[in-house]
């Protein structure tokens, strides 16, 4: 048997005689990689090809996570310039702690979760044994990859060894922090629509919740090699409209309905009140470097380069591509014609329906980008166009309806541009993308409208609505969820400008006593 | 004595006794390889610590605030601070002085 290898329209032959399989632990540990368990030849070829696949993978997770950093970037200049002067600081640094807060309990807990919870466990099958995503695991330090069990001796006599732990030692930090800047981000949703009133501890309490459990569970469910949602209703989210936008906008739902508007946000007649940002351009930045962040984001969730090897019915030729998450094959020139034009969808409908607000503008944009998210792998990118317009056209009403209806005041919009556009998203793509098998992998189911019915159930629903409601519920019950009355109207930085004024004042007085020595001089 | 007892405990933790050796030998390289729990179970701690000290400092923080601003004319001394100011009154003032 001859296994053909092509790249660049170059053929390279490998005699399936000189390979072997590598049943070393790396495969063993886990069954997300063990597509990876490679067909070693002999050939020092095919090494470099590995070790090339190895550190190209490991780098490009790497430059993705530098890209993404740039949305905690742009949701901090965004939710600081909503702010108002007297809240500034304090919307700061309740969003920028939840880096620290959300990193250490994805490094305890998240990890495991995501490949521990595959089956369920329950559904499919049981708890999945995950020994690398384990806080105290040797993989999760420092780690080079051996040593490899011995397979033999070679003809000087030297023990042969397989290559043990490489794949893991390699990808699992790089891979670890693309998951994690999701659950960043995940935090970042909730944390721009409760400004201004929730205490941090609370909300830092609800972003672990969201950021290293309800969303990683999702993820384990909906957006895995085998997840259980995958196999049985053949749910298909390739860019996480709703695992992550959907989850997390519904958690952010949750939360707003126990934590109340602002104060004076509502007139007695029950129509809103416009609370201006403090800072216009600070928002409209940071929807700009949001939007660059998502070029990481939607990299982050491919598989790079990936070895498609022959299936059954297939003609034997083995290729490579990269992959979606759930292992179907897609190019980064497919999702960028497909990223581009939903955001562009998103702003024109943006700026129509809201007669050129730029707030909305930018926000449709973005609701554009999460509303095709999910079938963005597979889209024509004006399928991509027609969708976001759809989205953001439904996020923007319903947005205003429940605004007034139900007094929800989401300060920065991020129920309607992640909740609704990624719940919608998931669900059109049953429609767009009905029939189509959701992974490479027999029995799995296909994808449906149903399917994705029920994804958007369980995951914007089962996992971001109630659970946030539930612990919310109890911040609230225990008098820790808001502020007190007074201090919200005072402002979260009221000592530190009575401070900063003292100070000018201080130093105004300073010049005009350094001013009279002059004149005097 | 206590340098050298120190020191051999140290060294023996090493797992790199020589980097010139065979590259696919090479598992873990951190010091300390086996205390993994231990490290994991201090640093719990210290973040179930960070937590809890947030919510009592908060808590602290915020009641004495609101002590404070309901006293005298705290509140609505606080609020004047913030307040925008009635450009239809500077203009009348601007008026006035022309």
């Amino acid at each position: 048997m001859i296994v053909a290898l092509q790249k660049s329209g170059s053929t390279i032959d490998i005699s399936s005689d000189s390979a072997k399989l590598v049943t070393n632990s790396w495969c063993r540990r886990t069954r997300f990689f063990r597509l990876s368990c490679r067909m070693e030849s002999a050939r020092p070829m095919e090494n470099q090809l590995d070790a090339l696949q190895s550190i190209f993978t490991e780098f490009y997770y790497w430059v993705t996570v530098v890209i993404m950093f740039l949305i905690h970037v742009g949701f901090c200049l965004y939710e600081v310039g909503v702010s108002r002067e007297k809240n500034k600081l304090n919307t700061l640094m309740k969003n920028a702690m939840l880096i620290p807060v959300i990193t250490f309990a994805f490094f305890f807990v998240g990890w495991w979760l995501y490949f521990a919870f595959q089956n369920g466990p329950g559904i499919t099958g049981g708890l999945i044994s995950a020994s690398q995503a384990e806080p105290w695991d040797e993989l999760m330090g420092t780690h080079l990859g051996g040593p490899g069990d011995v397979t033999g001796l070679d003809e000087t006599g030297a023990k042969e060894r397989t290559k043990a732990n490489e794949g893991w030692a390699r990808i699992n930090g790089v891979f670890w922090a693309a998951f994690l800047l999701f659950s960043w981000t995940t935090g970042s949703i909730l944390s721009g629509a409760v400004i201004e009133r929730i205490r941090s501890g609370a909300f830092w309490l609800l972003a672990i919740l969201v950021g290293s459990i309800t969303w990683i569970i999702g993820a384990a469910w909906g957006w895995s090699e085998f997840g259980w949602m995958v196999k049985k209703l053949g749910y298909h989210d390739a860019y996480a409209s709703c695992i992550v936008h959907g989850l997390a906008g519904f958690s952010a739902l949750a939360i707003l309905i126990h934590l109340g508007p602002r104060i004076g946000r509502f007139r007695e007649d029950g129509t809103p009140r416009v609370i201006p940002p403090h800072n216009t351009w600070m928002v409209i930045v940071g929807l700009f470097i949001i939007y660059t962040g998502f070029w990481g984001f939607y990299a982050a969730c491919n598989i790079p380069i990936w070895e498609i090897t022959p299936r059954e019915g297939a003609s034997g030729v083995a290729t490579w591509s990269a992959t979606t998450i759930y292992f179907t094959q897609t190019t980064l020139s497919a999702i960028t014609f497909n990223l581009l034009m939903a955001l562009t969808a998103g702003m024109l409908t943006g700026y129509m329906i809201s007669q050129g607000d730029p707030f909305w503008t930018f926000s449709g944009g973005l609701g554009g980008i999460i509303t095709a998210s999910a079938g963005n792998d597979l889209y024509h990118p004006y399928q991509a166009f027609f969708i976001a317009v759809i989205g953001v056209w439904c996020a923007y009403k319903l947005h205003y309806w429940v605004e007034r209806k139900f007094k929800i005041d989401d300060a920065v919009g991020a129920v309607a541009v992640h909740g609704y556009c990624g719940s919608i998203g998931a669900v059109l793509a049953g429609f767009m993308l009905w029939g189509y098998p959701s992974s490479p992998h027999e029995g799995f189911a296909r994808i449906t409208p149903w399917g994705q019915l029920a994804g958007f159930l369980i995951l914007s629903i089962g996992l971001g609505f109630v659970p946030c409601y539930i612990l919310t519920g109890l911040l609230k019950k225990y008098g820790i969820l808001r502020i007190p009355q007074e201090v919200e109207l005072a402002g979260l930085d009221h000592d530190l400008v009575v401070e900063e004024s003292a100070q000018k004042m201080e130093l105004a007085a300073a010049e005009r006593e350094a001013l009279q020595h002059v004149s005097g001089a | 004595m206590w340098e050298s007892i120190l020191g051999s405990v140290i060294l023996a933790s090493v797992p790199v006794k020589d980097w010139r050796v065979d590259a696919e030998t090479f598992g873990p390289v951190y010091p300390w390889i086996g205390t993994e729990f231990w490290m994991f179970a201090a640093c719990l701690v210290f973040c179930i610590y960070f937590m809890i000290w947030k919510f009592i400092s908060e808590h602290k923080k915020y009641d004495a605030r609101a002590r404070e601003l309901n006293s005298d004319n705290g509140l609505s001394d606080a609020l004047a601070i913030h307040a925008p100011e009635d450009i239809t009154k500077r203009k009348s003032r601007e008026t006035d002085r022309e």
